[in-house]
């Protein structure tokens, strides 16, 4: 019940943007993020007195559409609220969400996470803290609610969400606790035209349960920029 | 907005370097950066490599009732759309001169050249077939994308298996792919792109591959497309670099040598990675 399918994070490091970053839960889930920033912005979109955000988000198949544009505007809200923009008005910070993998809450969850990846790999963006995301399924089962957490097949469920937590950090160093984390944003989507309805408890459930896989994400990502190199050109090879 | 690099020490010592036939990243004139291919998880899922230029191509299916005017064939629509993930220069929502080149030399060497076959994708006429949809992420641009995103087009449609679809009757019956091993599209020719640059200056020899500051300081580009059956589908070229037509000419037998490796370098990958999904029942 608690347990996510196995993590995979690489480190891009494309060519045109200064961070990038691809999260995978399994194979089948895998989102690709890359940030540009801080860079300059169009007069009409700049804040005198902090970083502007712009996120495109854009799927595996066809173009973008109202739920990319919806998704595009909450990863915006969770950037903002994650990153310091004060230190740098009147600038912008760019940020392409591709989707590897076609479309599922879980998607969604990958998506947030490689977000935070590229922000940290950029290295260019303060940050108050780390956002990681997983992926919670729910089953009606008479009175009670199943929760799944990082469900494999969706649509065999009542409904799936995703929720998000900002890793914060604290004063003092930690080795075995776990930094505090909050939750950050929340979206549950009913399947199959049934109606399935979440009272505070269970709410609270299946967020405990989310943050034990979230948790499970962080540990990842702390090992992943661990062995990672830094962020930067690398080294243009000579081919010969 | 700060214009795009080249800056003019960059541009004076490309040129210097390339009248002695030098290239920064130590390439010959006429050599390209070996392509890597890749494969998802999922059939028709290709990510291209041209050194630091990425390109991921992926094929969809779906069944469709045809329009009126052409009953019996299928139809492909390809999407190339260049997202900033690509280079900061890139906006969404106005296509630039690059966006519009790669959009259009997919549409004459994918679908226009009848590359893969439409009447194939017929099921039953005049009421259902199907519809390729290929989608193009340009990943990043460290020059020549349309090759990138041309071989990755012509890859991915070679490695989508579409469902087997059985008709009875009235009745359309599609297999999953559990049930049924799904089956290739019918291609006809594989087409790969190769592209050169020209410069201002006559005493420089047209380079093939361009890395990104060799084509934002190129006048020209020419793009040929062709397989490995030394057919010439299409021949692009911009700028209007004079050129004699020997020229052209060798440039084109350079351009039928590299489509024959590329094929032999993309059946190996489609061999190595259909060996690796395969699975032996003893």
């Amino acid at each position: 019940m608690a347990s996510l399918r196995p993590i995979k994070i690489s480190f891009d490091a494309l060519a045109g943007v200064d961070g990038s970053a691809r999260f995978s839960f399994g194979e089948t889930c895998t989102a690709l993020a890359s940030v540009s920033g801080p860079i300059s912005a169009r007069p009409a979109s700049e804040h005198p007195a902090r970083a502007a955000v712009e996120v495109h988000v854009r799927p595996l198949s066809s173009v973008p559409g109202t739920t990319e544009k919806f998704l595009g505007a909450a990863f915006k809200g969770i950037i903002e609220r994650s990153c310091v923009l004060g230190q740098h008005p009147r600038t912008l910070i760019q940020v392409v969400v591709q989707a590897l993998s076609p479309p599922s809450n879980a998607l969604v969850a990958a998506e947030i996470n490689a977000c935070s990846l590229a922000l940290v790999n950029g290295g260019s963006i303060p940050m108050q803290g780390v956002m990681c995301a997983v992926a919670v399924g729910m089953r009606r089962d008479g009175d009670r609610m199943d929760f799944i957490l990082d469900p494999l097949n969706e649509s065999k469920l009542d409904g799936a969400g995703c929720i998000a937590f900002l890793f914060g950090i604290s004063g003092s160093s930690f080795h075995d606790e776990l930094p505090p984390s909050k939750v950050l944003w929340t979206s549950f989507r009913a399947h199959n035209g049934s109606s399935v309805s979440l009272n505070m408890q269970e709410l609270k459930q299946a967020t405990e349960l989310a943050r034990k896989g979230a948790v499970a994400v962080w540990l990842n990502m702390k090992e992943s920029l661990g062995a990672a190199m830094p962020a930067g050109d690398g080294d243009v090879k000579m081919e010969t | 907005m700060r214009p795009p690099s080249p800056s003019i020490p960059e541009k004076e010592f490309v040129y210097e370097a390339l009248k002695q036939s030098l290239r920064l990243d130590g390439r010959d004139l006429l050599d390209i950066r070996t392509p890597s291919l890749t494969f998802g998880p999922e059939l028709g899922w290709v990510e291209c490599a041209y050194g630091k230029t990425r390109v991921i191509a992926y094929v969809e299916a779906k069944m469709i009732k045809p329009p009126p005017e052409r009953p019996l064939e299928g139809i492909i629509t390809i999407h190339s759309e260049i997202s900033p993930m690509a280079s900061v220069d890139y906006e969404l929502g106005r296509p630039s001169e690059e966006e519009v080149m790669i959009t259009r030399m997919l549409d004459k060497i994918l679908r226009r050249s009848d590359a893969i076959d439409k009447e194939s994708l017929c099921v039953v006429a005049g009421q259902r077939v199907w519809h390729l949809r290929l989608t193009v992420h340009c990943l990043a641009d460290a020059g020549n994308m349309l090759d990138c995103a041309c071989l990755a087009g012509i890859v991915a449609f070679k490695h989508f298996r579409k469902p087997e679809v059985e008709v009875v009757g009235d009745e359309v019956i599609v297999h999953q792919a559990s049930e049924r091993a799904p089956m290739p599209l019918a291609i006809h020719h594989m087409p790969f792109c190769v592209t050169f640059a020209f410069f201002p200056d006559p005493s420089i020899r047209p380079v093939i591959d361009p890395s990104l500051l060799e084509q934002r300081l190129s006048t020209g580009l020419m793009s040929i497309a062709l397989n490995a059956q030394r057919e010439i589908c299409v021949l692009q070229k911009a700028g209007g670099v004079p050129t004699p037509p020997d020229e052209i000419l060798r440039l084109i037998n350079v351009a039928v040598t590299l489509a024959k490796d590329l094929d032999k370098l993309v059946e190996r990958r489609l061999r190595e990675d259909w060996d690796g999904r395969k699975i032996e029942v003893v």
